[in-house]
C-alpha cells in the first residue's frame, strides 16, 4: 500500500502583501499560483482600521464633516459632500446656486488629479519611471488650483451643511482658468501616449477581461465597469448638485481590458476640466458662504441615503437621525469596498507578473475600505508642546 | 419579456405579495419591508424581471435598533433602466439574528456579508466563507465582542 | 511617436525642484496655516474648546496681573498644534471673530515664538488694535 507523498499538480502559495513594493498600500494577497499561472487568489483585509464607523455615532454631527474627510486623503472632497448632503437632507437646508456650483468644481478638479496620481503609478509599476515623473510635474498644476479655491492642497475642508466655507472673487477665477489652459495639451498627450506607446500597450492589452455579468453580479463600480460596457455614473443617475445643468457625457469603452480602464480615467480626466471651465465661466451670483454659528444643533429623526460618484466609483453614505446631537447610524460604503475584495475571480488564467497590474487597474485605496471600530483610548497622556520646548532647552 | 418593456415595471408590481410594508428614506427612495425568509425569492424575481446586467446590489446595511429590540438588515439595490434605489428591509430578532445567504445567486454579497457578520454578529445561512478577524483585528475578536452593538463594551 | 521629443526638451530645461532652503515655496495668502487668538475680543466663552474635533484646544486661566473687562471668566484658548487638523472651525464658530489667521506652515520648529500663549499674551502687549 502506497501513502501519497506529494500531490500533484502543486500549486504554489506565493504571498503578495501586506508590505510590498508593487502595492502602495497595505492589502495581503494570497496568490496561489501552478508554474506561472495563477489558479487561486484570496484577499486579507483588515491592516488599517480606524473605527470611523463607531466614531460618527459618539461624536456630533458638525464634527462628523470632519471625520467624514480623513476616511480617505485623495476622495476627501467627495466623502465631505456626501455626508454633508445627508445632513441637509435630515435638516431640510438647501444651499444657493452659487454654493452648488463652487462645491462641484471643487469635486472636479479632485476627480482630475486623483486620475493623474492612478495613471502614474500605473506607470510606475510598468517601470516607466519617467512618465511617472512627468504625470507628476503636471499634477502639481491642479494641486495649486484647489490650493487656489479652498485654502488647502490635499485636504479641502470646503463643506458645510447650507454652503461653502470661502468664496472666489475674479483674480483667483481668472488664475484658476489660467491654470486649467496650461494643463490641457498635457492632459492629451497623455491620453495619446498610452493608446500608442508600445511599453504600455504590451503589458495592459487583453489583461484582466471583464464581462459586464461579472461586474453587476460582483457590484464593481466606477470607471472599472464602465470600462467594459455597463453604463452606469451616479452624476447621470441621481443629477445631485449641478449635474442636470451643465453639458457633460458619460464615458464607457467596451474592450473591459486594462488597458480600457486606463483610458475610461483620461477621457473622463479631459471631461472634468470641460466642466471646470464651464463652471467657471458662468458662476451664478449670490451668497454661497454659510455663517456657522446659526445652525441648528440637533439632527431630528429620519433617514437619508446619499450617494456620489467619487473618482473611484460609487460612494454611498446612509445616516440615521436620533433626535439628539449625534447620528444614530452612519453606514459607509466606499468603491474600494467592492473592487477589491470581490475581485478576486478576475486574476485566474492570467500570469503572476499580471497580478499587479490587474489590482492597480481598479485603483485601490485601502483606507477608505476599512473603518469600523473605535480604538479605546486606555493610558493617554497629553504632553503640551510647552513641556517639549522646555525638554530641549534643560539639556 | 424583452429588456425594454420589462424595464417599465415598477419594483412593486414585482415584488407584489412580498411587501408587507412600504417606508421612504429621503431623498424619495422607496423601502419595502419583507420578511426574512422570503428574501431569496425576492432577489430572484428582481434579477429576472430587469436583467442580470443592470441589476446590482449597492450596499448591504445593518443597524442595531436596542430599544426595539431587533437588527436591521437593509439591501439597497440599483436598477439601472429605471435609475432608482430601492431598499429591501428585513428585521431579525436580537437575541439570534439568523437570515439566509445570497452568496450563491449574487456573489457581490461577499464584502457586504463578512462586513456585517464580523461587526454585527449577523449569521449568514449557507455562506461558508464567513469569519471573524476579517476587519476586527485580534484582540477584540477574542472577547467575543461585535463592536458596532450599542452594548458593546471591550 | 514615444517619448523622445518629450526627453529631448527635457534634457534643456532645469529641473522643477523648488530648493527649499535657498528659496520660498510659493504659498497663497490665504492658505489655511497657523492661527491664535487674539485677547483683545476673546470674550472666554470657551466655545472653540468645544467644538474642536481634535480636543486640541485647551481653556487656560489668564495670569494674575491681567484683567479684561471682555472677559469676565478670564480664560483663553491655547491650542496644541501637534493635535490640530487646521480644519479652521474655531475660527469660523467664534462669535466675535477673535481669531488671527496666517499662512505659516513650518511647524517643525521648537522656537518659543511659535507656540500659541507666547502669541495670544503678546497681542495684549502691542496695544490693542
Amino acid at each position: 500500500m502506497t501513502e501519497t507523498v506529494l500531490q500533484i499538480p502543486i500549486s504554489l502559495e506565493v504571498p503578495i502583501g501586506p508590505q510590498h513594493p508593487a502595492l502602495h498600500e497595505p492589502v495581503m494577497l494570497k496568490v496561489y499560483a501552478d508554474g506561472e499561472e495563477v489558479v487561486k487568489v484570496e484577499i486579507n483585509t483588515g491592516y488599517n482600521h480606524r473605527g470611523v464607523e463607531k466614531l460618527f455615532e459618539m461624536n456630533s454631527f458638525y464634527k462628523g464633516v470632519f471625520i467624514s474627510a480623513r476616511i480617505c486623503g485623495i476622495c476627501n472632497t467627495v466623502h465631505a459632500n456626501v455626508y454633508v448632503r445627508g445632513i441637509e437632507q435630515l435638516l431640510g437646508l438647501e444651499p444657493s446656486p452659487r454654493a452648488k456650483y463652487l462645491r462641484v468644481l471643487a469635486m472636479e478638479l479632485e476627480r482630475i488629479h486623483s486620475h493623474m496620481i492612478i495613471n502614474a503609478i500605473m506607470a510606475e509599476i510598468l517601470g516607466f519611471d519617467t512618465l511617472f515623473m512627468l504625470i507628476m510635474r503636471d499634477r502639481e498644476l491642479v494641486m495649486k488650483a484647489k490650493e487656489i479655491l479652498t485654502g488647502g492642497r490635499v485636504i479641502a475642508e470646503y463643506y458645510m451643511p447650507g454652503g461653502v466655507r470661502r468664496d472666489i472673487d475674479d483674480v483667483k477665477k481668472d488664475r484658476i482658468l489660467d491654470i486649467l489652459k496650461k494643463i490641457r495639451p498635457r492632459l492629451e498627450y497623455y491620453k495619446k501616449l498610452f493608446e500608442v506607446d508600445p511599453t504600455i500597450t504590451n503589458r495592459l492589452v487583453d489583461v484582466g477581461v471583464l464581462k459586464p455579468r461579472d461586474i453587476t453580479l460582483h457590484s464593481l463600480v466606477g470607471p472599472t465597469a464602465r470600462g467594459s460596457g455597463v453604463k452606469t455614473d451616479v452624476r447621470a443617475e441621481d443629477r445631485y448638485e449641478v449635474y442636470g445643468e451643465i453639458p457633460w457625457n458619460v464615458i464607457t469603452r467596451n474592450e473591459g481590458d486594462s488597458l480600457a480602464r486606463m483610458l475610461v480615467r483620461w477621457d473622463e480626466a479631459i471631461e472634468s476640466l470641460n466642466m471646470c471651465e464651464y463652471i467657471l465661466t458662468h458662476l451664478p451670483g449670490g451668497q454661497a458662504v454659510v455663517d456657522e454659528r446659526k445652525l441648528p444643533r440637533v439632527l431630528p429623526l429620519g433617514e437619508a441615503f446619499t450617494r456620489v460618484e467619487a473618482p473611484r466609483g460609487e460612494l454611498t453614505y446612509y445616516i440615521i437621525g436620533g433626535g439628539r446631537d449625534r447620528p444614530y447610524r452612519v453606514k459607509v460604503r466606499t468603491p474600494s469596498f467592492h473592487n477589491i475584495i470581490n475581485s478576486g475571480f478576475s486574476y485566474l488564467g492570467y500570469s503572476i507578473a499580471d497580478v499587479p497590474v490587474i489590482l492597480v487597474s481598479y485603483d485601490p485605496c485601502i483606507s477608505c475600505m476599512e473603518r469600523a471600530i473605535l480604538i479605546k483610548d486606555g493610558e493617554k497622556k497629553y504632553i503640551p508642546l510647552r513641556d517639549i520646548v522646555n525638554m530641549k532647552r534643560v539639556r | 419579456m424583452t429588456e425594454a418593456r420589462s424595464s417599465e415595471l415598477d419594483p412593486k408590481q414585482v415584488l407584489g405579495n412580498l411587501v408587507i410594508k412600504e417606508e421612504f428614506v429621503k431623498p424619495s427612495r422607496r423601502v419595502f419591508v419583507v420578511d426574512k425568509s422570503v428574501i431569496r425569492e425576492a432577489i430572484t424575481r428582481l434579477l429576472k424581471t430587469y436583467g442580470e446586467t443592470s441589476t446590482y446590489i449597492s450596499t448591504i446595511a445593518g443597524v442595531d435598533r436596542f430599544e426595539q429590540g431587533f437588527i436591521e438588515v437593509n439591501y439597497f439595490i440599483s436598477i439601472l433602466p429605471r435609475k432608482e434605489v430601492i431598499v429591501l428591509r428585513t428585521q431579525l430578532s436580537r437575541a439570534e439574528p439568523v437570515i439566509d445567504t445570497l452568496i450563491d445567486i449574487v456573489p457581490g454579497v461577499f464584502a457586504g456579508e463578512n462586513e456585517t457578520y464580523d461587526l454585527l454578529g449577523v449569521q449568514f445561512n449557507g455562506n461558508n466563507t464567513l469569519k471573524r478577524g476579517f476587519f476586527v483585528p485580534e484582540d477584540v475578536v477574542g472577547k467575543g465582542v461585535y463592536p458596532l452593538r450599542k452594548d458593546a463594551k471591550w | 511617436m514615444s517619448l523622445w521629443s518629450e526627453i529631448l526638451k527635457n534634457v534643456f530645461k532645469k529641473p522643477v525642484t523648488i530648493e527649499y532652503p535657498k528659496v520660498e515655496t510659493p504659498i497663497e495668502k490665504d492658505f489655511r496655516g497657523l492661527q491664535y487668538a487674539d485677547l483683545n475680543k476673546c470674550n472666554g466663552c470657551s466655545l472653540c474648546a468645544i467644538e474642536c474635533p481634535s480636543k486640541a484646544i485647551e481653556m487656560r486661566k489668564l495670569p494674575e496681573d491681567i484683567k479684561l473687562k471682555h472677559n469676565p471668566r478670564g480664560l483663553y484658548p491655547v491650542i496644541n498644534y501637534p493635535s490640530c487638523v487646521f480644519c479652521y472651525r474655531c475660527v469660523t464658530i467664534c462669535p466675535v471673530n477673535a481669531y488671527i489667521t496666517t499662512n505659516e506652515y513650518r511647524l517643525a520648529t521648537e522656537t518659543e515664538k511659535l507656540l500659541s500663549d507666547t502669541l495670544s499674551l503678546q497681542t495684549l502687549k502691542s496695544g490693542g488694535a
